[in-house]
């Protein structure tokens, strides 16, 4: 009897469960201002791991650390070239091996000592030291030396055009060495900054709920102009429809758990403004040629596979039309981009020449995805529909993503979908993390793609500074890497972001996405 | 057919017959009444609200939520029924051996039920089929070892009984073999009472494997099963109401439906419930 009750229950709760939430959208009704003008309310989606700027390549993690610590050289606004930071200046040697910067004075660590040469040595040595992700981006660095109070110098091992921009990045944060009295086992204090901040930008995080919310307070001694917002919360609601709910009620100031489909209606809701801009993180699908199935390493069959997507219907399905189709790996706005470049185009007569042209039948491939993006799992049901089309099997693997992290690290997959953003203006960040066959895995290359003579291109593109001979050397390789079909090159999505109008002052650069310039934002 | 007869006697019950048979005739021939293939994606038919060409409206990918529904009758209720008769006809055997045969077998498996019936059904069902791995079969097969400690109690405790009694008693003393008793004598006495458990069980099943699809352990995409149509569906709720909306129904009415008609058996054969 109890047993009929709970599942006469169920059901009834699944009915309930929808009206309450229909109900709750119409009781929304006008916006009421909960959140005082010095307090900014982010609800993000899930909650952070670690924020050591040593340790993390996660723009989520970024938007914490960023604000809460400064670097040498700063992204000038929306734009991609980089100003004087902790820097007031530097001086680059006629050979580009020798970086001289001078910091700025008066500039205070959130424990009031002061930013001096030595915090900018300790920083880069103990990132070269923790040697994880971060650390992919100095390997040129031959030493770091603090000469006096307020001169360092780099000097590097090979000529490297992208490393006064790498060090605007989140990794180029100066860490306060204070901090290595926190280290334990000789972790150089990675356990303590995974869930605390020490550098002199105008923020600290005081406080970490997990699962909850985290909270930035202002840096009493930040020594630039004093932010307008006292307090930023980063609130963690998981689901969507709640995000929605909440924005619409102004408890929360800027929703990014907003998913494709609602932005449209979200828009036109009072009080709630989108910002739409295009941007520079692209979608692509990992071929695994390498280490997947052994049909993959014929160029045939990914070229069959890259003829068979519906390019047009997975951007209408997974971002509601806000994308274009690359052509090529690297995407429009970015210099060195092949603007002639070769795009496929859904053609599924000829994806089923092209594996008859390989002899391969009943290919039947594994296609990992996480959730961590929101439309993969529509992205993912669409591919397995246009492979399907072909004659291709695929079978979905949708995984947790720290699991699908190692398997992608490992090569135990097929196809994969992934997302890649630059950290810095320069097509190396595509052409070099992709295709060198010394970056396999989680580094860059997850497709597991060899091609001694695309590794020689982009390796001299890289080592050498004149824009104009780099150009010529990637669009040859890019030439190579789209004919070959290296990676499913899907699309280059807008940046969308829901927020209230009173929210003010938010500038979004493409090289530091879902980074918020808290210093210059304000609720009016 | 006097069973029938009776059951559609009382309107409450005679309605839900009459839906059960709609239910069984759309699960039968669902590939013939779907006006669109339930798995071909149309992007450029997303999101589409309920009209003329589709009755429900169609989903993320275009695809028509009518004919999603109806090729899901199949798999939630095909798959709760087949769960629940895997699981009643093991937990039988299983059960009546235990009562007849007693000793320390008995034991044994009474304690293993025990252990079984300890865990909560759903935390049980997630963990058997997270093991199994994420398929509609190993999410029956978690479902058919969740119920077999019901089934398998139900029936060592009429087989005690019945084991008492004088046939059973007789055929011993002339050496029949206890297989034989078991099958002849046994299970025969002990239908009636799993019958009806059976037919209470069902609705309690297609919620089951809904629950597990909604939480991705249950059918795998494109399979259109109404759990996991609700677990994407519910994240258009406030923009597209009728994606979740009618798979919603559409569980609630065939878990409705299941629950009176096994009510109305029960009534009908149970004695003790009779007025």
């Amino acid at each position: 009897m109890t047993q009929r009750l709970r599942a006469r229950f169920s059901a009834v709760s699944v009915f309930a469960v929808v009206g309450a939430l229909a109900l709750g959208m119409i009781a929304s009704g006008p916006a009421n201002a909960a959140i005082s003008k010095t307090t900014l309310v982010v609800g993000m989606s899930a909650d952070l791991d670690y924020l050591d700027p040593a340790a993390t390549m996660d723009n989520a993690q970024w938007k914490i650390t960023y604000p809460c610590y400064q670097r040498l050289v700063e992204y000038n606004g929306a734009s991609t070239d980089v100003v004087p930071g902790l820097a007031s200046a530097w001086r680059i040697s006629r050979d580009h091996l020798t970086y001289t910067f001078t910091i700025k004075s008066g500039q205070k660590f959130s424990d009031g000592t002061a930013v001096t040469a030595k915090a900018v040595q300790y920083t880069f040595e103990r990132l070269l030291k923790v040697a994880k992700g971060p650390a992919d981006n100095f390997t040129a660095i031959a030493s770091v030396r603090a000469n006096g109070l307020k001169t360092v110098v780099f000097v590097l091992n090979q000529v490297s055009p992208q490393f006064l921009y790498t060090l605007a990045g989140n990794y180029g944060g100066i860490v306060n060495p204070a901090t290595a009295s926190k280290a334990v086992n000789g972790d150089s204090g990675q356990a303590y900054l995974a869930d605390h901040t020490a550098g002199s930008g105008a923020y600290v995080l005081t406080e970490w709920k997990k699962g909850q919310y985290l909270k930035l307070e202002q840096n009493k001694f930040y020594g630039g102009k004093k932010p307008v917002l006292e307090t930023v919360l980063f609130k963690i609601v998981g689901d969507a429809s709640s995000q929605r709910l909440q924005l619409g009620k102004g408890e929360i100031d800027i929703a990014e758990g907003i998913t494709s489909d609602q932005y449209a209606a979200v828009a036109k809701e009072d009080g709630n403004t989108v910002i739409n801009k295009p941007s520079l993180t692209v979608d692509i699908m990992y071929i695994n040629s390498g280490k997947g199935n052994a049909a993959l390493k014929n160029t045939l069959v990914r070229q069959a596979i890259s003829y068979a997507l519906d390019y047009q219907g997975i951007m209408a399905a997974t971002q509601a039309g806000n994308a274009t189709q690359m052509n090529g790996p690297i995407p429009d706005g970015m210099w060195g981009q092949d603007p002639k470049g070769f795009q496929y185009t859904t053609n599924v007569t000829k994806a089923k020449a092209l594996l008859a042209q390989a002899g391969v039948t009943n290919l039947s491939l594994d296609l990992l995805y996480s959730a961590r993006k929101s439309w993969w799992a529509s992205e993912a049901q669409l591919i397995q529909d246009n492979l399907a089309k072909a004659g291709i099997t695929v079978n979905l693997k949708l995984t947790e993503y720290a699991t699908a992290r190692k398997m992608i690290d490992a090569g135990t997959f097929d196809l994969c979908l992934g997302t890649w953003s630059p950290d810095y203006a320069d097509p190396s960040m595509f052409m070099n993390f992709w295709f060198d066959s010394g970056n396999f895995g989680l580094a860059g290359n997850r497709s597991f793609y060899s091609n001694p003579a695309v590794d020689k291109l982009i390796r001299s593109a890289a080592s050498i500074t004149d824009q104009k001979k780099r150009t010529a050397l990637y669009i040859q390789a890019q030439k190579i890497v789209v004919e070959e079909a290296a990676y499913g090159y899907l699309y280059q999505m807008n940046y969308r972001l829901a927020l209230r109008t009173d929210v003010k002052g938010f500038v979004y650069n493409p090289m530091i996405e879902q980074i918020y310039n808290l210093e210059t934002m304000y609720k009016a | 057919m006097k069973a029938i007869r009776q059951l559609i006697r009382n309107p409450f019950t005679r309605g839900a017959f009459f839906s059960l048979c709609v239910i069984a005739f759309v699960g039968i021939f669902s590939p013939l009444l779907t006006p669109y293939s339930p798995t071909d994606a149309k992007p450029e038919d997303r999101l589409l609200p309920p009209g003329h060409l589709h009755y429900f409206g169609t989903d993320e990918l275009g695809r028509d939520i009518f004919s999603r529904i109806i090729a899901g009758t199949r798999v939630s209720v095909g798959i709760a029924l087949f769960a629940i008769l895997l699981s009643a006809l093991v937990g039988t055997f299983i059960g009546s051996f235990s009562g007849f045969i007693g000793r320390w077998i008995d034991q044994v498996i009474m304690r293993s039920t025990d252990v079984l019936l300890a865990f909560p059904t759903l935390v049980l069902a997630l963990a058997l089929s997270a093991a199994l791995g994420p398929s509609i079969v190993n999410a029956a097969l978690a479902i058919a070892i969740v119920k077999l400690p019901i089934y398998t109690r139900l029936a060592r405790t009429q087989a005690l009984s019945v084991s008492h009694t004088l046939f059973v008693k007789a055929a011993k003393t002339f050496g029949v073999s206890s297989p034989w008793i078991v099958r002849r004598h046994i299970v025969p006495n002990l239908l009636t009472p799993i019958i009806v458990q059976t037919s209470l069980d069902i609705g309690d099943a297609i919620l089951l494997i809904a629950t597990l699809g909604f939480l991705g352990l249950g059918a795998q995409p494109p399979t259109p099963e109404w759990g996991a149509m609700i677990s994407t569906g519910w994240n258009y709720l406030l923009d597209q109401w009728w994606y979740p909306t009618f798979t919603g129904a559409a569980i609630f009415i065939a878990v409705i439906v299941f629950n009176i008609i096994g009510d109305g058996i029960r009534d009908l054969l149970d004695p003790k419930a009779g007025e």
